[in-house]
Parts: structure tokens; C-alpha cells; sequence
């Protein structure tokens, strides 16, 4: 009884597009419910819809009321779609234009993407078209990656509309849909390949970035590090130079530091370079500068290695063990070492600070470093250590300050208590 | 010719590039799950609208910028409690002063 008081009821919507649509609705979910009065809902909005009278409504209407048909499983659908696709040539361009994207848009979340392919190719606007053949290809991409099924039929599909977009930057994003299809199919070469062939700069790095991510996260990338060695060099040709960077640092996030560090000594000023790189990824993503840093030369890395260092001992929350650990170990340059040291006592980690110490040659460094950690030792009241520390200091300098110091500080504990301080409310 | 047709063609609009990249954050997240991965993209958005909005005076794209820097700094994993973010404005206004 219910459901006739609310098919009658629709007849008080006053805009004509919205009772149609509210018709189709209720037939759906009749149909859906298996309820005989379907039928009715679908005819009743059949016939309001065809009252509309502006054209362009009057086929989005259409439109949506086939969407709700074929979500009823009604195979009648199709036939409303073929009209609409035939009537509305008809409708000026622009508005022929929405008609049809909006036809393609159904048909995508139908999941019907061919279908939405031939709509997109009867947008007269390049730029609509083009838009809407990428959102094609994009649904496409999808349905490969969680189906996997009919893999050849869907690849041949993303192609078809490939062909068909024809401008920049759409045509590049649509390579890069292609690629990520590829991909997901575990085809690796051949989507690596296609990177080269994207027109834009910009999507061609991220692509390449992409790929790179993916075989990393797939656990491939160091089979693969060759072929995309080859392609960063063939967008080098291409972009020019100023690209080299870009990839390097694509390289470099990814965590494979050995091509990065390839790359950039192509340059002229490739130490510069390779310390810009460093700083920009312990700003970002430290997580992967030790991999960059495994992989310099011994004079590269305590150029990058005091760069960097710097940059930590300035802001010390950028640093970690890791990194900090991983510039040790690349070079044996002593600057960069004590900076090392600094930064561990920085942290707290005497410990840490006097083992490098210990392996400093030069007598200076070492004089620094050692009168640091006397230092702090002082501030933390550890006096006998301090004194240790302090007797490893050659410099004159530094250990007569020191000195002084330890000295007056022991003093202070001697008569702690004892000493009354002028001005002392207390007195 | 490729190599002429990009060194004489029009330095393309990077707002059109990072437009289309959010479209392609928000459409595959699955694959910009990847925390590195989303973070670099998060952050060439923000350089850029910084550069557009800083350099080349678009201010038209301001409130765009002030989105990425939220978004920035909600990725960063950098403290942001108010009380710490007053003293660096605070810190920031006495140096520029």
C-alpha cells in the first residue's frame, strides 16, 4: 500500500528533471526488492522526462533514468542510451558536449568503459574529450589491477583510447595510465620502456618516480636498475641536462643512491649538485640519504659529509643515528668526524663522542673534541670524568680554559651550601 | 626536432601539472600509499604554489598555498601544537623585524 501512496505522492515534485529522476530511483530499487510495481515506476518516469523541455535536460533525464534501469538489471537501457545517442546530434555542440560526458560518466561507474570511449569520441570540445578518454583509461587501469582478467582486452582498450586523446598533458597522463596497466600486469620492460615516450616533462619524472616506487615496493627494482638507468638517460637527452638532477634525486628517494651518484657526475659540478641532493633529502626523507651516501667516493663524501653535517649540527632534530652513522662510515676525513662527535654529545652520547675521539689523529680535532666532552661532562656534574677528558686536551687554549673551569667547579661542590650569594632574599 | 620542439615551446604551466597531480593523488591512492612517494608529490605541490604565489605574484592561487601548507605540515611529522607554533611566529617576526 505503502509503495502506491509514494509513486502517487511523486506527482506533488514540481521541477519535471527531478521527478523523473525520482521515478527511475524508486523503480530501482523496486525492481531490486522484486516488487511488481517496477514497471510503473520506470513508464511513469519515461513519460515526465519526456515533458522536460529543455533538450539538454530532457537527455540527462534519459540518461540517468537508463543508469537506474541497467543498476535494475533492465536490459531495455541500452536502447534508451542508443536514442539518446542519436536524438541529441540534434543539440548545438556545448550542449551536445555535456549530454555526452555525462553519458560516459554513467558508463563508467557502470564499469562500462568501452561504452563510455565511444560517448568521449562524440565530445566535439578537444580538451572535454580528452579529459574524459583519461578518466576512461583511468577506470580502465583499475579494473585490470583488482580483476586481472581478460587482460589483453582491457590493455587493448586503454590503447584505443590512448589513440584517440591528442593533446598535452593529457596525452602524457594517459601514457602514464598505459604504464601503470603494464605494470600491474607484471609486465615490467614494457611499461619501463613506454616512460621515454611521455612528451611532457613533468609527467615523464613522475612516471618515472612511479615505476621506480612500484618495483620497489614489488621488491624488483635492483633487476630492473639497468633498463631505468637507460631511460633516465634517454629523458636526459631529451629534457636536457637540467633533468639530470631530477632523476637523480628520483634515483635517490627511492633508495638507490649507486645510479643517483652515476648520474650526477656527468655534471661539471657535480660535488655541489651531490650536497644540494643530500641536504634536500635530510629535509625530506632521511630515511633513504644512507644509501645516497654509501655510494660517493671518498672526496664526494667529505664534501657531502661536512655539508650535511653542518646542516644537523644547526638543526639537530634533522639528524638520526642512521644518517649521522652512515657519513662515518663513508669517509675518513677527521672535520667530518669531530662534527660526528659534536653531534652525539649534542645528544647526550658521550660515549659515542669519545669513541670517535679516540680515533682522531689530528692533535687539534682531537683537542676540540676531547674539551667538548670535558664540557659537558662539567654540566652534568661528572667531575672526575671531566677531569679525564680534560687531561686529553693538548691545545694550550682549550685546556687552560678547562681547566679553570673544572677547578672552580669542583670548588663549588666542595663548599655547596656553604657559600652565601650577596643580595640573597633568603638571608 | 623533439629536442627543438622543447627548447623553443612555451615553458608550460606547472599549476596545470599540479592539478593534475592531485587528481592522480586522489584517484590512486593505492599506489601513493607509499609514504615517500606521497610525500615528494605533496611537496612539489606546495613548492610550486609557494614559487607561484611568492615569485610570480599569483595571488589568486593564495588560498590554494595556504591549503598545501597545512597539508604539508600535517604529513611532516613535525610537532604542531599551537603553543610551540606561536613561539616560532613569534621567533620568525623578532628576526624579520
Amino acid at each position: 500500500m505503502l509503495i502506491k501512496e509514494v509513486l502517487t505522492s511523486v506527482e506533488v515534485i514540481q521541477d519535471p528533471y527531478i521527478k523523473a529522476v525520482t521515478y527511475a530511483k524508486i523503480g530501482e530499487r523496486l525492481a531490486r526488492a522484486r516488487e511488481r510495481h517496477y514497471k510503473e515506476a520506470f513508464l511513469r518516469a519515461m513519460e515526465t522526462a519526456k515533458d522536460i523541455e529543455d533538450p539538454t535536460k530532457m537527455f540527462k533525464a534519459l540518461l540517468s533514468i537508463g543508469y537506474s534501469m541497467t543498476k535494475a538489471g533492465i536490459k531495455a537501457s541500452k536502447r534508451i542510451y542508443q536514442g539518446v545517442l542519436e536524438d541529441s546530434k540534434a543539440l548545438p555542440a556545448p550542449h551536445r558536449d555535456v549530454v555526452m560526458e555525462s553519458a560516459a560518466t554513467y558508463m563508467l561507474s557502470l564499469g562500462e568503459i568501452g561504452e563510455a570511449i565511444t560517448y568521449a569520441l562524440e565530445i566535439s570540445n578537444p580538451k572535454l574529450r580528452n579529459e574524459v578518454l583519461l578518466a576512461a583509461m583511468r577506470a580502465n587501469t583499475k579494473k585490470l589491477g583488482k580483476e586481472g582478467i581478460k587482460v589483453a582486452y582491457h590493455l587493448r582498450r586503454s590503447k584505443l583510447a590512448l589513440e584517440y586523446i591528442d593533446s598535452e598533458p593529457y596525452r602524457s597522463m594517459g601514457m602514464m595510465e598505459l604504464i601503470k596497466a603494464y605494470i600491474s600486469l607484471g609486465s615490467y620492460e614494457n611499461g619501463i620502456s613506454l616512460i621515454s615516450a611521455i612528451e611532457d616533462r613533468d609527467w615523464a619524472r613522475q612516471a618515472f618516480k612511479e615505476v621506480a616506487f612500484y618495483l620497489k615496493e614489488k621488491e624488483v627494482l635492483a633487476q630492473y636498475i639497468d633498463t631505468l638507468e637507460q631511460v633516465a638517460n634517454s629523458l636526459i637527452d631529451r629534457f636536457g641536462e637540467g633533468f639530470v638532477r631530477e632523476m637523480a634525486f628520483a634515483f635517490a628517494l627511492s633508495g638507490e643512491g649507486l645510479p643517483a651518484v652515476e648520474l650526477v657526475r656527468k655534471l661539471k659540478n657535480s660535488g655541489d649538485v651531490l650536497a644540494k641532493l643530500a641536504l634536500e633529502l635530510l629535509e625530506r626523507d632521511h630515511d633513504v640519504l644512507p644509501s645516497l651516501v654509501a655510494a660517493l667516493d671518498e672526496d664526494e663524501a667529505a664534501l657531502v659529509g661536512k655539508v650535511v653535517m653542518n646542516r644537523v649540527l644547526e638543526r639537530p632534530e634533522l639528524g638520526s643515528r642512521e644518517v649521522v652513522e652512515a657519513i662515518g662510515r663513508s669517509t675518513r676525513n677527521e672535520e667530518v668526524w669531530a662534527k660526528i662527535a659534536r653531534y652525539y654529545i649534542i645528544m647526550g652520547e658521550v660515549d659515542g663522542a669519545a669513541r670517535i675521539a679516540s680515533l682522531l689523529h689530528e692533535r687539534r680535532l682531537r683537542s676540540v673534541v676531547m674539551a667538548d666532552i670535558a664540557h659537558h661532562l662539567l654540566k652534568r656534574n661528572e667531575i672526575e670524568r671531566a677531569i679525564d677528558a680534560a687531561l686529553e686536551v693538548r691545545d694550550s687554549k682549550f685546556s687552560s680554559i678547562l681547566v679553570s673551569e673544572i677547578l672552580l667547579k669542583a670548588l663549588e661542590r666542595e663548599l655547596d651550601g656553604k657559600v652565601i650569594t650577596w643580595n640573597d632574599s633568603r638571608r | 626536432m623533439e629536442r627543438l620542439k622543447t627548447l623553443i615551446g612555451p615553458r608550460k604551466d606547472k599549476v596545470e601539472f599540479i592539478t593534475g597531480l592531485v587528481t592522480l593523488l586522489l584517484s590512486d591512492r593505492e599506489l601513493y600509499s607509499d609514504e615517500v612517494l606521497f610525500r615528494d608529490a605533496v611537496e612539489e605541490i606546495y613548492q610550486t604554489l609557494r614559487s607561484e604565489v611568492l615569485e610570480k605574484r599569483r595571488t589568486g592561487l593564495a588560498d590554494a598555498y595556504e591549503t598545501a601548507v597545512l597539508l604539508r605540515a600535517t604529513i611532516s611529522g613535525k610537532p604542531l601544537e599551537p603553543e610551540n607554533l606561536l613561539r616560532e611566529v613569534g621567533r620568525k617576526l623578532r628576526e624579520a623585524g
